[in-house]
């Protein structure tokens, strides 16, 4: 890898006796959309906050570019930040929210008309460009922010949960929109949020934040498929977590024996030793339900059945593991009672230590 | 709330207001004056005891004059306060204009037992007190003898003090500028006059802090802030007791007024009020003033019998009252507002 | 039907209460106060037969016999002291004088009888410049005198209007004083209150809590102790003068009483709150990320202050300004107590006609030019304010 575009290293950032980013490094690279995934408090939009320079490091320093800017002052950053609630200027419309950092910049007038015009249309807002924030909808101050945070091309776009204001429908359409200007435009996005699927969606990679650290970086699919922690496996998508003991390891596969005595084979990416307590995630929607074909298979009986509209959680009894798993709806029709074989791949289960 | 009991809560409601407006039955004798340790020894010698004596509690309250207080409280009808100490200004003024009942003389004491300027139809009246120079014997050795002194900056660098008001200001300017005293009036009285006094208040004018309230121009001796101010005689003697200060009072050139009891027009308690007045107006009450402020007592009676150290401080001393003339009512009602307007632009420039 | 019609009756009945009260606090007593700066009925009524022997009378001649037995034959009629009390007060006030005649000329009417010789009571009935008053007031219940005595105008002989020269009237100059001193307080205001208001806004918790109570405390002190501690600071050797001469900064006392400066102070630290409130709670309402926003964007603090912040504080200076403006113009009892002859403010002599001279029209006068003129300013106001197009 060269060098990185952005540098966080060792930093720390604490409110008084509240350490709330701990001895934090993260790179990330020209163009790449890094998301910061995390629940409220784990310090993703602090790390945010200290990139924009909007908080000062305790410790550590930040790199842009190879130069360290960790004391330059925020306006001087040249990075682009689109807010929770979009910080619009209420007393400005539209195209002159849009003008204000190219107003900074020393524009001249009819050069800041024509990038304004230019990125208004682009976010398909050329129309409503004298309104002002609050005569507009909320998906349309969105594109508003993300405008005024394009137009000036910054070095970084960083956003801070930007579409939780959204209804579902139109956040799913902003999500792909943005995908679609960070392809096109080759910008590098570093984007705050706590809804995973978004994250999951719209990353090249993830950064999953816990307690001030980050639990794991990588791509949305190492992310899911392969959590290093219970955490990362418990917050990225649903999961089963199984206690187990280790009997034998071998290469990237081991044997673990569960309490109720049934023996599965696992993938790992960990070195293990044998007799080691484990901790397992299975998805629910990679465990089958009435074949034997895979590696590890068992029955259980179904203790409860619940209707999801376009498939079906069905709740096994502790004999199998007390697991949860997704069924679709095309296969048989389960009742609560049943006998019923469970098999999933050593691949979907998987030791997150 | 059901509807029955939405009423009763109305009823309760209306039932405290009705209480609360209702007329409070048979108001107390109420007693005004100028407030201040004046109005706290009138409290010992007059109010306190006049209510031990009748049984029936009395109120006083204080306010600082102006015959626009007392005609908005008459015109309104059944004005709250009884008795009233008013200066010789207002008493003259507001008899004119009926704001007052007239005194029935028969129940005070014979007329001559008074000064002259003490008896009126309309007041009688309570004490005789002076507006004169004083200085902080302890700042200045030398002190100022005269008007004349008190407009010699040279001599006497600093600032001075004068009641803002015409009346007083235009007088002493006279004097400073050579006006026998016994004079003053005189040359008041024509347009002339009046305009060689502001000429003479021009001479002075950026030196002179103006006073409002009796207060005032002690704080400002006491202060340092001053060096000379007109003052009120009795507040004078009255610093000097209780801060242990050593302001004198020039007397020649001060000029002396009757303060006086008036009854409010159509006051309830008009009865009441006069036998107060009576009161007030008893030697054995009178004489016992002196020893708390240094006014003059207009009963002769009580006069005589204040003691030779207190008489020294008093306007009515006959070596105090030698250079010092009586303020001219008559002149002061007819001229007042007219000079007054004028002295308020004057000291708007 | 009938359901809308009740709705709007218990509507009117809720808001009954404060249309009363509107009607009898503020209407009632501002046309009252407008009726008797122009109304003039005490002459008009109390001498009907004088102003019918005046009314041809040229004003220039010397009185006739008819007018002198007119008067007297009107007085003699008076038994009211309250209604002669009301006419004579009239007369003085546009003629000096008055007040000794009159007494000395209803005591004779009273002795001898509506057929006395009133030259023979007093030689000043000869004098056309005592009967010049009665035959204007008399003339009309309705009169324009206070209003121009206001505006520091008169009628001469003639009846034309002619300006008074600045030495025996200054109440224009007064006004414009007043004017100008609420301005430079309210200037004063936007200066303090503005950051005060940003830096209560920008903390949380007690400290902000302290910053607030500071600024309400004054508020909760009379007025007069307040102007008294005032006093004290800023006297020659007050606190102040004091403390800057042991530091050596001065060696002379610096004036800061009985001047301009001291009334400026005084009433700037007394009328604070009201600058501070409004803008204090229009900023809450701004979003806490818009001054980060800007600095994201580009803009320095101090221009982001000046594109961002302070246009969103506008509303709350606009009503700051109009609260401490309004209330300024009706301060006298700092200007009287810290300021010189020169600070005095308009209210002060609206006062004096009021309680010290009863002359309520004079008052009243007074108050309607007073109105009209912050009237004025405050359309000019609303226009400048509406041309900034503030539609937030």
């Amino acid at each position: 890898m060269t060098d990185p575009y952005i540098r966080f290293d060792k930093v720390s950032k604490a409110f008084g006796p509240l350490t709330v980013v701990d001895d934090l490094d993260l790179d990330i690279a020209r163009g790449e959309f890094v998301s910061l995934l995390g629940p409220s408090g784990s310090g993703k939009t602090t790390l945010l906050m200290l990139l924009a320079g909007f908080e000062a490091a305790t410790k550590g320093t930040v790199w842009l570019d190879g130069k360290r800017i960790d004391r330059l002052p925020p306006h001087r950053r040249n990075m682009g930040v689109v807010f929770q609630n979009y910080a619009l200027f209420p007393h400005m419309t539209a195209a002159e929210n849009v003008a204000f950092p190219l107003q900074m910049r020393g524009l001249a007038k009819p050069d800041i008309a024509g990038k304004v015009q230019r990125v208004l249309d682009m976010v398909q807002l050329g129309r409503l460009k004298e309104r002002r924030p609050g005569q507009l909808s909320g998906g349309q101050q969105q594109r508003v922010a993300l405008a005024r945070a394009l137009v000036f091309e910054p070095n970084v776009i960083l956003m801070d949960e930007p579409l939780g204001a959204l209804d579902k429908q139109l956040r799913m359409q902003m999500q792909l929109d943005i995908r679609d200007l960070h392809r096109r435009l080759g910008l590098t996005i570093v984007f705050v949020t706590h809804d995973q699927s978004e994250a999951l969606t719209m990353s090249d990679r993830i950064a999953v934040f816990n307690r001030g650290k980050i639990e794991q970086i990588g791509s949305p699919e190492e992310i899911y498929d392969r959590p290093h922690t219970r955490f990362v496996a418990d917050f990225v998508g649903e999961t089963n977590l199984v206690e187990a003991t280790v009997e034998t390891t071998g290469g990237s596969e081991a044997t673990v024996v569960l309490s109720s005595g049934k023996r599965l084979t696992t993938s790992t990416d960990m070195a293990l030793e044998p007799r080691q307590k484990v901790m397992l995630s299975i998805r629910p929607e990679r465990i089958r339900l009435g074949e034997t074909s895979a590696a590890n298979s068992f029955s259980g009986r179904i203790v409860d059945c619940v209707y999801h509209g376009d498939h079906l959680r069905v709740m096994l009894d502790e004999a199998a593991g007390g697991l949860v798993v997704k069924a679709e709806r095309s296969g048989r029709a389960w009742a609560p009672g049943d006998e019923v074989a469970v098999s999933f791949t050593p691949a979907d289960c998987w030791v997150v230590g | 709330m059901k509807r029955s009991t939405w009423m009763a809560a109305t009823l309760i409601g209306a039932g405290l207001l009705a209480a609360g407006a209702a007329p409070a039955s048979a108001r107390d004798l109420t007693v005004v004056s100028w407030g201040g340790t004046y109005q706290d020894a009138q409290r010992e010698i007059y109010f306190k005891p006049y209510a031990k004596l009748t049984g029936k509690p009395l109120l006083d309250e204080s306010w600082d004059g102006g015959i626009g207080v007392v005609t908005a409280k008459v015109k309104a009808g059944s004005p709250n306060w009884d008795v009233v100490q008013v200066e010789a200004e207002e008493l003259a003024l507001g008899c004119a204009d009926g704001l007052y009942e007239k005194i029935d003389w028969s129940k005070i004491g014979s007329k001559d037992g008074f000064l002259p300027s003490a008896v009126n139809e309309c007041g009688v009246g309570a004490i005789v007190w002076s507006t004169a120079l004083s200085y902080d014997a302890d700042k200045l050795k030398d002190g100022p003898k005269s008007w004349k002194d008190f407009w010699d900056t040279k001599k006497f660098p600093g600032k001075r003090s004068l009641r803002k008001s015409a009346k007083y200001a235009l007088e002493f300017a006279l004097m400073a500028d050579g006006v026998e005293p016994s004079k003053v009036y005189d040359v008041l009285a024509t347009p002339a006059g009046v305009d060689r006094a502001f000429k003479k208040l021009d001479e002075i004018k950026s030196s002179i802090v103006w006073w409002e309230s009796g207060a005032q121009p002690l704080q400002l001796l006491s202060s340092g802030e001053v060096v000379m101010a007109a003052a009120y005689n009795g507040r004078i003697t009255g610093i000097n007791k209780t801060e242990k200060k050593h302001f004198k009072v020039v007397w020649p050139g001060s000029i002396y007024a009757v303060d006086s009891w008036v009854i409010l027009k159509g006051a309830e308690n008009k009865d009441a009020g006069l036998d107060f007045i009576a009161f007030a107006s008893k030697p054995e009450n009178q004489v016992k003033l002196p020893q708390y402020v240094a006014y003059g007592l207009p009963v002769k009676a009580a006069a005589k019998m204040v003691p030779a150290d207190q008489q020294a401080d008093l306007p009515t001393a006959p070596e105090n009252l030698a250079q010092a003339i009586p303020i001219n009512v008559d002149f002061w009602v007819d001229n007042s507002e007219a000079l007054t307007k004028r002295f308020n632009a004057w000291l708007a420039q | 039907m009938n359901v809308a019609l009740r709705g709007r009756l218990v509507g009117l009945a809720l808001v009954a209460p404060l249309l009363l009260f509107l009607a009898g606090f503020f209407v009632w007593p501002l046309v009252t106060m407008m009726q008797g700066a122009v109304s003039d009925p005490i002459a008009a009524r109390t001498l009907p037969t004088t102003a019918r022997a005046t009314a041809n009378w040229d004003r220039q001649s010397p009185p006739t016999p008819e007018m002198k037995a007119a008067l007297a034959h009107d007085l003699a009629a008076l038994k009211q002291d309250q209604v002669v009390g009301d006419l004579t007060r009239r007369l003085n006030s546009a003629q000096s004088g008055f007040r000794t005649l009159m007494s000395r000329t209803m005591s004779a009417v009273r002795e001898q009888g509506p057929d006395v010789d009133l030259s023979a009571v007093d030689k000043r009935w000869n004098d056309i410049k005592f009967w010049q008053p009665i035959a204007e007031a008399a003339a009309s219940r309705y009169t324009d005198r206070y209003l121009l005595a206001a505006l520091d105008m008169d009628r001469d002989a003639a009846g034309d209007i002619v300006t008074l020269p600045e030495s025996q009237s200054a109440n224009k100059a007064i006004l414009a004083r007043t004017f100008f001193v609420s301005g430079l307080v309210t200037l004063f205001c936007i200066v303090i209150g503005l950051p005060y208001a940003m830096l209560a806004v920008s903390v949380t918790g007690w400290l902000r809590g302290v910053l607030l109570a500071a600024v309400l405390l004054p508020l909760w002190t009379s007025l007069l102790v307040r102007t008294a501690a005032w006093f004290i600071l800023l006297q020659d050797n007050g606190l102040i003068n004091r403390g800057l001469m042991a530091l050596g900064l001065i060696d002379r006392p610096l004036a800061l009483i009985f001047n301009r400066t001291g009334v400026v102070i005084a009433m700037t630290h007394v009328l604070l709150p009201f600058m501070v409130l409004p803008i204090f709670s229009v900023l809450l309402a701004v979003p806490r990320n818009l001054m980060p926003a800007a600095a994201s964007l580009g803009a320095p603090p101090l221009r982001a202050f000046w594109r961002v912040l302070l246009p969103l504080s506008v509303r709350g200076i606009v009503s700051g300004s109009l609260l401490v403006f309004m209330a300024a113009i009706g301060y006298y009892i700092t200007p009287a107590l810290i300021g010189g002859p020169t600070d005095q403010m308009i209210s002060y002599v609206i006062a004096f006609y009021a309680t010290g001279a009863a002359n309520w029209g004079m008052a009243g006068a007074l108050g309607v030019i007073l109105l009209v003129a912050t009237l004025l300013l405050y359309a000019v106001y609303q226009r400048l304010a509406s041309d900034k197009a503030m539609g937030i």
